[in-house]
């Protein structure tokens, strides 16, 4: 589509308008609007790709193996499968890794999400927030939000993240192959003179979260017309919120219990992972391979918000909603003041996931420095050996965009016989289905479509941070947006691309 | 920065656990013996903005990877050229496209390679994890390795 450009969709016969967000035409994301004959939107479908095969590939292959096999899956956060997968082993084992693996797993699982969602704040959510949703096509990419922020933010964000990156890889093996997770513990121990290093680094992720914070503040918050998007009806859910809690309900990334608050805040449930099957159903919709999971309790009652669907969400914005709050002083500052401007707890729109994303990266920077100035960081017990037979394992983390759950079942002998994954993006399914298709309703009307509407209805799934493909290939670069405009009998009467 | 490396860059892009979706880790795996002595030979399953951390400091990278486009029945091999990329908004860092880390490496003067040659290899895509190339991808796999190798082979004799 040219920039700018307007197109009013004429014609008379019910269309159909797709969105294929990536190059893929089969089993991967895009959005099918259908619209009727007087060119209002019917109903907008948003398809997620799903992971086909996991198990059969699983099947047979030694427990062990899967933290490996994994993270090999997902070339966005192998982190988060890494340690998915770790934590079901330890279950699967029936071993409590020593405090000093804890601290070092949760030290690499807290730069992981600091880095992951500088990332997405900067790169992803920055050409729809800091460069601006009704901005030029040219400008709404990486070149764009550096002319915004300047050369210097841009050099410190590029910079940032390459540190948090080395300290990884110096922890646990690279990143695309990370090695550190082992049933019952890790495999490599930290030593006092790295102490040093990591606490200035701490300190820097501190002062770089904070700043990121000022960025959002002065250039998002500070501008009525985003703020006014931002709590705009078009991209409010009213929903089930998840995610795992410390002891005290706090945010956590990397263990505790899976909570879960309804639409009103109250708690509905609260559950160790290995219960997870007693809470979570999946429900299976004729138009896409997707499971859409739900409240087993609550039961599937379409797609609709409220008490009385069992619709959930994940991610930010859920884990704070699902919270009593952070977990460290100057995030639990930052979440307040969330939630005092946006009306109280909870916050059900959509778009306050930018924000709540850089509450949690002030949440992982001060945790950094937490672990940094602990002593039990550097003891000599960092791994538990697994001494039981292995029957049953979940292991459940937050990842950056959401609840991820791994379930492994094995024989007597450490061979898979049964493997399931939920990733993040599953879990939100639901309710990005929801999303596309209200903002697809509030913005189209009378077939009018043009490129700003189409980037306002790609911006309700982008808030959610979803991870659409697992394979890795870059080719030909881009995400284009193709546009299907279809008669009744399913042809192409026009075909818009960009 | 580091000083830029004198030698070329393979950087192989793909996840073998996806089927064809590998080939081109499977060919920079073959293409190892050969040129491991005066190639840098890489490869990743993260693209995205990990491009960044790999092409840093090089001069010449050539960039093999799948693609799919479906606009060609896989097993086609077609070199990109810049031209090919638009610069656009991405759903995930996972897809932020060349274009967009070659004008982030300009804007904040990070050194990326001067010359970057792409070939990629139209695959069949059945979102089904398996490892192994389908009939296609294998058919033409040592076609995309002799091309690989004649880039390699003229910047081995240009250096």
């Amino acid at each position: 589509m040219q920039s700018g450009a307007l197109d009013t969709l004429k014609g008379t016969a019910r269309r159909r308008v797709t969105i294929d967000p990536i190059t893929r035409l089969e089993g991967h994301g895009k959005i099918d609007i259908f619209l009727d004959e007087k060119g209002e939107v019917e109903r907008a479908y948003y398809q997620i790709p799903e992971l086909r095969g996991f198990e059969i590939f699983s099947l047979g292959r030694p427990a062990e193996e899967m933290p490996q096999i994994t993270s090999r899956i997902c070339g966005v956060c192998p982190t988060a499968h890494h340690m998915a997968a770790t934590k079901a082993l330890d279950d699967l084992y029936h071993v409590d890794p020593p405090p000093t693996a804890k601290k070092i797993r949760q030290l690499i699982y807290n730069a992981f999400m600091l880095e992951d969602h500088a990332l997405h704040v900067y790169i992803l959510g920055g050409p729809d927030f800091i460069v601006g949703p009704d901005a030029p096509k040219e400008m709404r990419n990486v070149a764009g939000v550096i002319e915004k922020v300047g050369v210097e933010t841009g050099k410190k964000v590029i910079a940032m993240r390459k540190r948090l990156r080395e300290l990884i890889t110096h922890l646990g093996g690279k990143i695309i192959h990370p090695v550190f997770g082992l049933p019952g513990g890790v495999a490599k121990g930290l030593t006092a003179d790295e102490i040093p290093a990591l606490r200035e680094l701490a300190d820097e992720s501190i002062e770089f979260a904070k700043f990121t914070l000022g960025v959002f503040k002065n250039i998002v918050l500070a501008n009525e017309k985003y703020v006014s998007l931002i709590t705009s009806e078009e991209f409010t859910h009213r929903t089930y919120s998840m995610g795992l809690v410390d002891a005290n309900n706090r945010v956590n990334f990397y263990d505790g219990m899976v909570r879960v608050t309804a639409p009103d805040g109250k708690e509905f449930a609260k559950f160790a992972p290995s219960k997870y099957l007693d809470v979570i159903a999946e429900h299976v919709e004729p138009w896409s391979y997707v499971k859409f999971p739900y409240l087993k309790q609550v039961g599937w009652n379409g797609f609709a918000d409220g008490a009385g669907s069992g619709i959930y969400s994940v991610a930010p914005l859920a884990r704070l909603n699902a919270s009593d709050g952070m977990a460290t002083p100057e995030a639990q500052k930052a979440y307040e003041e969330l939630v005092a401007t946006l009306g109280g707890k909870p916050v059900h729109h959509t778009l306050a996931n930018h924000w709540a994303r850089v509450i949690e990266m002030l949440q992982a920077a001060e945790t950094l420095r937490e672990l940094a100035d602990d002593p039990l960081l550097t003891g000599k017990e960092i791994r538990t050996l697994p001494t039981e037979k292995p029957t049953v394992g979940v292991g459940i983390v937050e990842a950056p965009r959401g609840t991820l759950i791994h379930h492994y079942e094995t024989d007597e002998r450490g061979l898979i016989t049964k493997a399931n994954l939920i990733v993040a993006t599953q879990n939100n399914a639901g309710r990005i289905a929801m999303s596309v298709d209200k903002a697809a309703k509030g913005l189209i009307h009378g077939g009018i479509v043009n490129d700003g509407l189409l980037n306002k209805i790609e911006m309700a799934f982008r808030a959610y941070d979803p991870c659409n493909a697992c394979s890795t290939h870059s080719l030909p670069g881009q995400m284009p947006i193709t546009l299907r405009l279809r008669n009744g009998a399913g042809e192409i009467l026009r075909e818009i691309g960009r | 920065m580091p000083d830029r490396q004198p030698q070329p860059l393979l950087l192989a892009l793909g996840n073998t656990l996806m089927g064809d979706d590998g080939v081109a880790l499977l060919a920079a795996r073959a293409l190892q013996r050969r040129y491991r002595e005066r190639i840098d030979i890489n490869e990743s399953p993260i693209a995205g903005f990990a491009l960044l951390d790999l092409l840093s400091g090089y001069r010449r990278a050539l960039i093999i990877d799948a693609s799919s486009t479906g606009k060609a029945p896989p097993g086609t091999i077609r070199e990109f050229h810049r031209e090919d990329f638009t610069p656009d908004v991405s759903a995930s860092p996972h897809y932020a496209g060349l274009p967009d880390i070659l004008a982030l490496g300009s804007q904040l003067g990070i050194p990326l390679p001067g010359e970057i040659r792409i070939l990629g290899m139209e695959i069949e895509d059945t979102g089904m994890i398996r490892e192994g190339l389908g009939r296609a991808a294998a058919g033409s796999f040592p076609e995309f390795l002799r091309r690989a190798g004649e880039i390699l082979d003229d910047w081995i004799t240009r250096v």
